[in-house]
């Protein structure tokens, strides 16, 4: 089915292409009836707005920029070279973190972002929660951060208004296309949400739920319940990959312990000694209040499907209405789970296993829904590159191609949204073999797959990695 | 291209061709039998058949060797240099490298070679026959180092680990399995080949095997490493396959473990003396960094430089990182050469240095290799992932900073001047150094010596004793 764009206020290409955070807005019908030319001229006028206006403003731009020889971009295959790799997200010093540094780790920051953080005194802060937490009081910078599983945390800089595209990104995520059954869903910003994973801390997850509560839910803190109610603490992740690390460094790199952390330690023992309870509370709470309601349920896979099994032992079963929407983003990421988990999901739900999600903690508005012919297409804000993996060429964005993804999301506005993953996947950009489904534009198909270490990096920002880390933190901490 | 190795079991080649391994991403494919179907001919059976081995005097085992090194010609030798061409394409050396690699093989074996090799390691005489020693209680012993049944799991970075194996295991009189690498299948094949063309039916030909399976085959290993088919399982490197042979690690199976370390350097105050030493130095250590494209665990990453850390301390570090960048580039390309390809994953940490760090300095990042000068007294985060030409140097006052930088994972550390060594080795044995050598010669192994704090080859050999005690002399029972 050929789908012909008609919007009932177009907007013009011309405007998205200048304001091109825009794009979020559509609907999931005009967010994939672009024809590959207007796409074109649109992702390329936006791509150059956005080089021209933050090359200037944020500083790893400008020298990125430099050390590949752009000048100026001139087609959408220039912008391959301004992907930023999952380093330059954690290339400040491990050092200003133990030593709690963190006016020097400031001044790192403020080479990814436009927003000016010249004016913030971290002297104070002896924590990494504490620089967030200033960071957030102070500035409009609304930091994510990475589980660390290698050892390192990343620090991507999202900012207050990436909290609408991402609440926007999460309204749209459950919406189909055309004439499928679900175009005119409903009960998003209405319904309530069942979330599995921590409700605070600045990991994806949390500062998902945080903009969707704002942007969607009008503040109201009661129509969101999630499995654990606290903070997953950038320290305690933090804490989890340095014990890696130092082992490796010798007596110098032996882990120098904040005092103030050290005080957090009951706190955290605490937390943890709670978490049976939390987690029993929930269950409480879905088995009263929401027992037989239609809900949105929200979560990547691992932690949805530990939490089905722990319900299942209680005798917890077919919780939710049939017809209650679920935002599962995909994959095992690492971990290895049992064959059959889709249907103990749908036992302990009573929720038909979705199609998942795909997407990158680092793109602002990234994450796509399989279509229904079991393709992640492209949102039309990220402009998708596949690059060779040895060579770090750009393969044509013509046809079929397999190699490492990449992409530069042109609705980030603050900062850089150009990224290169660690993700092996096969893009099909060919005009002639239009995915069935009716979606116009790239799709990825077929599995997607880690490269490993060593052939191009593997801390992928995920959420599924951090319950094992923090586990050997708190073991750790309450052994000195 | 596509290669075949043959299973090679005591002399036995078996040429089938049931299984393939590699090939993807561009990597070399190759076809072997299925060691599964050949489970039950691969322990040694009955163990008392090493005696054949036993019998052949020290001397014989020297000719045979000899011999076999004389026809290890790179020239003549067909299987060789199908291993060079396999191992070119593999290694990520260049071929330069290989060839040299290659070409000198033979010479391990040579009579002098192996006669200090086993002397110095063991003891001739505790190899050939019963050693007698007269102990205070009256008892007289006797004592014979003799040979085992083993697996030696190869590393594949380079073909001295194969060719040392072979030597090994004839002067230990020894029945070895080799579990080969991926990264080289072929090298320990070709010189068993060698073996069965020179002399069929000579025991040492008749106890080596030869076998590819990929690492953690459980219905392998499962089968193998039990007490009643092997004594040890002989380990070099990776601390995946380490972690791994480590479950099958039980009474009556002994673990000789060559872990993987990593190495580095310290240079004192005396060599920025001026210029011209500074550049005799520089030459000097560019061998420890850029032989055999620093792939070896001896290899120096990390350089301690004494240079100091006020504005003209590093000012010196800088210019000594230029002199050695030089240096590492002028060495000739039978040592070194550009690596085929910096490892992804370096290249974009090295970028991420580039465009984001007020804290280091970098000479060069491309296929050539880098140095990286930090321009304070930390070591880069990512100094275990350094290679391929690329070292870290890290200016310092106080001799204290790198001796404690020094742990357990540290193999070798070349020292100048060796005054110096002298001073601080024994701190440094403290912490955790297992080798130290004069500055330029950290990867002229003494191969005589003794290896990464432990002395493999006497632990490759069952050491017993023959107490005899005449009644005479020696009270039955003592007397309280």
């Amino acid at each position: 089915m050929q789908t012909v764009r008609n919007l009932a206020d177009p907007e013009p290409a011309a405007a998205l292409s200048r304001h091109p955070e825009r794009l979020v807005d559509l609907s999931t019908t005009e967010k994939f009836s672009f024809s590959p030319a207007d796409l074109h001229d649109l992702q390329l006028g936006a791509l150059k707005m956005r080089f021209e206006t933050l090359a200037d403003e944020v500083p790893v731009l400008g020298r990125f920029a430099q050390d590949q020889g752009l000048k100026e971009i001139r087609s959408l295959e220039d912008g391959a070279l301004l992907l930023l790799p999952h380093t330059i997200y954690k290339s400040y010093p491990l050092a200003a973190v133990e030593n709690g540094d963190f006016d020097r780790m400031t001044r790192w920051l403020a080479t990814l972002t436009a927003i000016d953080v010249s004016g913030v005194d971290a002297s104070a802060c002896v924590s990494i929660d504490d620089w967030i937490d200033l960071l957030d009081d102070r500035t409009s910078l609304r930091l994510r951060h990475s589980s660390g599983t290698t050892g390192k945390l990343s620090f991507i800089p999202g900012s207050v208004r990436e909290t609408h595209t991402a609440a926007m990104g999460f309204k749209r995520f459950f919406q189909g296309f055309g004439d499928e059954p679900d175009a005119s869903v409903t009960g998003v910003g209405e319904l309530p949400i069942i979330g599995f994973g921590h409700r605070r801390g600045a990991m994806a997850f949390a500062r998902m739920l945080d903009s969707v509560q704002h942007h969607l839910y009008r503040d109201d803190r009661s129509m969101i319940v999630t499995t654990h109610p606290g903070r997953l603490s950038a320290d305690m992740l933090s804490l989890g990959g340095r014990l890696q690390s130092a082992e490796a460094r010798g007596e110098l790199g032996k882990l120098k312990l904040s005092p103030e952390l050290l005080a957090r330690r009951e706190e955290f023992m605490k937390e943890r000694a709670e978490q049976p309870a939390q987690l029993q509370e929930f269950f409480r709470l879905i088995a009263t209040r929401f027992k037989g309601r239609r809900v949105i349920l929200n979560g990547v896979v691992p932690p949805v499907v530990d939490t089905a099994i722990a319900a299942a032992a209680q005798g917890l079963r077919n919780v939710f209405a049939t017809d209650s929407l679920m935002f599962l983003a995909g994959g095992a990421k690492g971990r290895k789970l049992p064959e059959d988990y889709p249907a103990i999901v749908e036992r302990f739900t009573g929720v038909r296993y979705p199609r998942t999600g795909f997407g990158m903690s680092e793109a602002a508005s990234g994450i796509t829904r399989m279509c229904p012919a079991g393709r992640y297409h492209i949102l039309p804000n990220i402009i998708p590159y596949v690059i060779h993996p040895q060579s770090g060429a750009v393969l044509p964005r013509t046809g079929v191609q397999t190699g490492r993804f990449g992409f530069i999301d042109i609705a980030a506005e603050l900062r850089w949204g150009g990224f290169l993953s660690g993700d092996e996947i096969t893009l099909n950009q060919s005009e002639s073999s239009a995915c069935t489904c009716g979606r116009l534009g790239a799709f990825i198909e077929g599995e997607i797959r880690r490269y490993s270490e060593t052939e191009g990096g593997d801390d992928k920002i995920t959420c599924a990695g951090a319950p094992a880390v923090h586990d050997n933190a708190l073991q750790f901490l309450s052994s000195v | 291209m596509s290669y075949h190795i043959p299973l090679i079991i005591r002399g036995r080649v078996i040429e089938d061709r049931d299984l393939e391994f590699g090939g993807r991403r561009g990597g070399v494919a190759f076809t072997t039998a299925d060691v599964r179907k050949h489970l039950a001919g691969l322990p040694l059976s009955p163990p008392s058949r090493l005696a054949e081995l036993h019998s052949i005097p020290f001397e014989q085992i020297l000719d045979y060797l000899d011999d076999l090194g004389r026809r290890l010609d790179l020239d003549n030798n067909r299987y060789l240099q199908e291993a060079f061409e396999l191992s070119s394409q593999t290694s990520g050396l260049s071929r330069e490298v290989m060839r040299h690699f290659y070409s000198t093989i033979g010479s391990l074996y040579r009579r002098e070679a192996v006669r200090e090799h086993a002397e110095n390691t063991i003891g001739v005489r505790y190899l050939d026959g019963w050693v007698e020693r007269r102990m205070a209680s009256g008892c007289v012993a006797h004592i014979r180092a003799f040979g085992v049944r083993a697996v030696h799991v190869l590393a594949g970075n380079v073909p001295v680990p194969s060719a040392m194996g072979v030597i090994r295991n004839a002067i230990t009189r020894s029945d070895a399995i080799f579990k080969t690498p991926s990264n080289d299948p072929i090298t320990a094949a070709a010189i068993a080949r060698t073996m069965i063309d020179m002399a069929p039916d000579h025991p040492i030909t008749r106890h080596l095997s030869v076998a590819y399976w990929k690492g953690g085959d459980a219905e392998v290993e499962q089968a193998l490493y039990r007490p009643d088919h092997i004594d040890k399982i002989v380990a070099w490197g990776g601390s995946a396959s380490m972690t791994h042979i480590t479950k099958y690690i039980q009474p009556g199976i002994d673990l000789v473990a060559m872990d993987p370390k990593l190495s580095s350097s310290i240079i004192g105050r005396d060599a920025f003396a001026d210029e011209a030493t500074m550049k005799a130095v520089a030459a000097r250590l560019a061998i420890d960094v850029g032989y055999l494209n620093q792939q070896a665990c001896a290899s120096a990453r990390v350089v301690y430089v004494q240079t100091g850390t006020d504005s003209e301390g590093i000012a010196r570090a800088n210019r000594f990182g230029r002199l050695l960048f030089d240096a590492v580039l002028a060495l000739p390309p039978h040592a070194s050469g550009p690596a085929s390809r910096l490892s992804p994953q370096l290249a974009e940490e090295l970028q991420s240095l580039r465009v984001m760090s007020e804290d280091h300095k970098v000479f060069g990042g491309g296929r050539e290799g880098a140095i990286i000068v930090s321009q304070n007294e930390e070591p880069v985060d990512f100094a275990a992932s350094l290679t391929d030409r690329v070292a870290n140097l890290v200016p310092f006052s106080d001799m204290q900073t790198p001796i404690r930088s020094v742990n357990s994972y540290t193999q070798t550390i070349g020292v100048y001047p060796d005054a110096l060594k002298e001073q601080i080795r024994d701190q440094l044995v403290f912490n955790g150094a297992q080798r130290l050598t004069s500055l330029g010669y950290m990867l002229k192994a003494a191969m005589a010596g003794p290896h990464d704090g432990i002395e493999p080859v006497r632990r490759m050999c069952k050491w017993i004793i023959d107490e005899s005690n005449d009644p005479a002399r020696v009270p039955l029972l003592s007397v309280a």
